[in-house]
């Protein structure tokens, strides 16, 4: 897909337990940039499609200190013990997305 | 081997009977039954919401048993997992492990059942008279 002449790739989002709650869907999907990648879509597309909920949704997803939000070496933002899963594996944030893909967006476990 | 992440739960004399039937070298059936406790620290708890992503969880599990047949050469276990709102007192889930002696058995049915608390995408959200919490098991 081309706009603009900006190659754009539409991905598939799902959502469990509180993010599903905060967001107030189960699933989404994004017509995003080519060449984006999972904390793009984690810390640019998502809290942008949901204002009212963004900040709460950075502060629950990213590690931050003394308020500032920690990042990697590389620029990558640092998750807190939530796991990102790509089509059934498990992704890096600085993964790249792909046509098609289903990213699963997962807090920490509470079965049993 | 057999596993279910559902609404409902089998009969637990019927899964015992299926796991009987399985092999004739099994010597032992341990079982755990997850039971809905109706207190909160000093809440009373009404329900518990559990969802999941039902194709991981399932995989995450089988996973699992196998791990605990290797480990601990058990013949077979049944896991079954509700979703959606249970109530007080009622079962929310079920592990099941058929080995030759109940020592090995005792082993992989305590180890699989804190794994599935750690590593099986499962959320539940505790539900009490005067609030909801969604509980982390980290």
């Amino acid at each position: 897909m081309s706009e603009n002449g900006i190659c754009k790739i539409t991905v598939k989002t799902r959502y469990f337990g509180k993010l599903r709650e905060l967001l107030g869907v189960k699933n989404e999907t994004y017509v995003i940039e080519k060449g984006a990648a999972v904390a793009d879509l984690l810390q640019i597309y998502i809290p942008n499609k949901h204002l009212n909920v963004s900040k709460i949704w950075r502060e629950t997803l990213f590690r931050t200190l003394k308020g500032e939000y920690l990042q990697e070496k590389n620029g990558t933002p640092v998750l807190k013990n939530y796991l990102v899963i790509v089509n059934g594996k498990s992704a890096q944030l600085k993964d790249c997305l792909r046509e098609g893909d289903e990213i699963a967006i997962m807090p920490p476990f509470g079965g049993g | 081997m057999k596993i279910g992440i559902k609404q409902k739960l089998d009969h637990l004399g019927s899964l015992i009977e299926e796991l009987r039937k399985s092999s004739t070298e099994i010597g032992a059936i341990t079982i755990f039954v997850g039971v809905v406790r109706g207190t909160r620290g000093n809440e009373k708890v009404v329900r518990l919401e559990y969802e999941a992503h039902e194709s991981l969880a399932s995989e995450t599990i089988e996973k699992i048993i196998n791990e605990q047949k290797t480990k601990y050469g058990i013949i077979d276990a049944v896991v079954e997992h509700r979703t959606g709102s249970v109530t007080v007192g009622e079962d929310i889930m079920y592990v099941l492990v058929a080995s030759k002696h109940r020592r090995e058995g005792h082993l992989a049915l305590s180890e699989i059942v804190e794994r599935i608390k750690f590593e099986v995408p499962i959320w539940k959200k505790e539900i009490t008279e005067k609030d909801g919490y969604w509980v982390e098991n980290v």
